[in-house]
């Protein structure tokens, strides 16, 4: 579902990548906190000098937590980039891939995930033409923000109604309807082709690839935690 | 971690020889649709998912492994920038 150059207006493609900064900003402060803790820097030599000034110089450094976090965040990329490159046949000619939004979110919470996400994307568009550069910002918001941010309050709303596992399902097949709905109004108004062509037929298609991207999702999640030791996620 | 940086290796591998050629959903509704034309490809390194001095399945497992390598190596290097 990556937007190549050319399919949107660019007035629509740079709100798009104006609000991607917004989203990705606000992913990376929200992860900081979380990895990052506030130490004094020279607690010791300034202790002498009174109570005051050893609330000086302190600074941010990375926690344990913050040390597996990113590396978990590194394979959870790795794995979703190369389950990208495995399209499947759907009908008629037509193949899916895993969009994995609600794979990340799932491991590694709403910022991480929609982080990973959003890199995975920057580097299929940089190193692979996978996706325009103008049309980044659109892609990161189809599946980045709505494919994996939105879609874990989602999952999260859900667990609270049915078991994990179909909440997960449903989440993951909602993930890819809700990134090719943002994606057919982003082509739509964009004046390409028909607001409403776009909508049914972008939903057409993908109602079906949802159904495998619940799938992918659930057995790499299985997978992925039988490699993690226990009790490591979000 | 390694594991699932090795079964993203094997993933990509195996992509470049059992993954469908078929168009994916966007690109398969721009062809009926007759928009297709429209889009224009950038020019970048491992276009089309293959390295530039091979062709055929092995160049885009070569490349797909190489994408799954920028990716560890990014997340790894933000964790020792990080970390200093």
């Amino acid at each position: 579902m990556h937007i190549p150059d050319g399919f949107l207006d660019p007035k629509i493609a740079g709100g798009l990548a104006g609000a991607a900064v917004g989203v990705l900003g606000y992913c990376l402060s929200k992860v900081k906190q979380a990895i990052t803790a506030v130490v004094p820097e020279a607690a010791l030599a300034v202790a002498g000098n009174g109570l005051k000034s050893i609330s000086i110089g302190s600074k941010r450094v990375l926690t344990k937590f913050g040390e597996s976090l990113l590396l978990k965040m590194g394979a959870v990329a790795s794995l979703i980039f190369a389950a990208q490159m495995f399209n499947f046949p759907i009908d008629g000619g037509t193949s899916g891939h895993l969009l994995g939004g609600v794979l990340a979110a799932t491991i590694l919470g709403p910022f991480a995930g929609s982080l990973v996400i959003a890199a995975v994307l920057g580097v299929q568009s940089l190193f692979f033409a996978d996706g325009g550069l103008i049309a980044l910002g659109a892609n990161i918001i189809n599946m980045a923000f709505f494919g994996a941010f939105v879609s874990y309050y989602i999952l999260t709303g859900l667990k609270k109604i049915i078991p994990e596992t179909p909440s997960i399902m449903f989440a993951a097949w909602l993930s890819v309807v809700l990134a090719a709905l943002a994606c057919a109004l982003e082509i739509g108004f964009s004046g390409t082709v028909g607001l409403g062509t776009a909508i049914t037929q972008m939903l057409r298609i993908h109602v079906v690839i949802g159904l495998a991207e619940a799938l992918i999702t659930v057995a790499l999640l299985n997978l992925f935690r039988k490699m993690l030791p226990a009790g490591e996620e979000e | 971690m390694k594991k699932a940086i090795l079964l993203a290796c094997l993933i990509a591998g195996g992509a470049a020889f059992f993954a469908s050629t078929h168009p994916d959903g966007l690109d398969k509704f721009s062809e009926i649709a007759g928009f297709s034309s429209r889009a224009s490809e950038h020019i970048s390194i491992m276009s089309g998912y293959s390295l530039p001095w091979i062709s055929g399945p092995a160049s885009t497992a070569l490349a797909g492994i190489t994408g799954v390598l920028f990716i560890t190596a990014f997340f790894f290097g933000l964790r020792k920038l990080l970390s200093r």
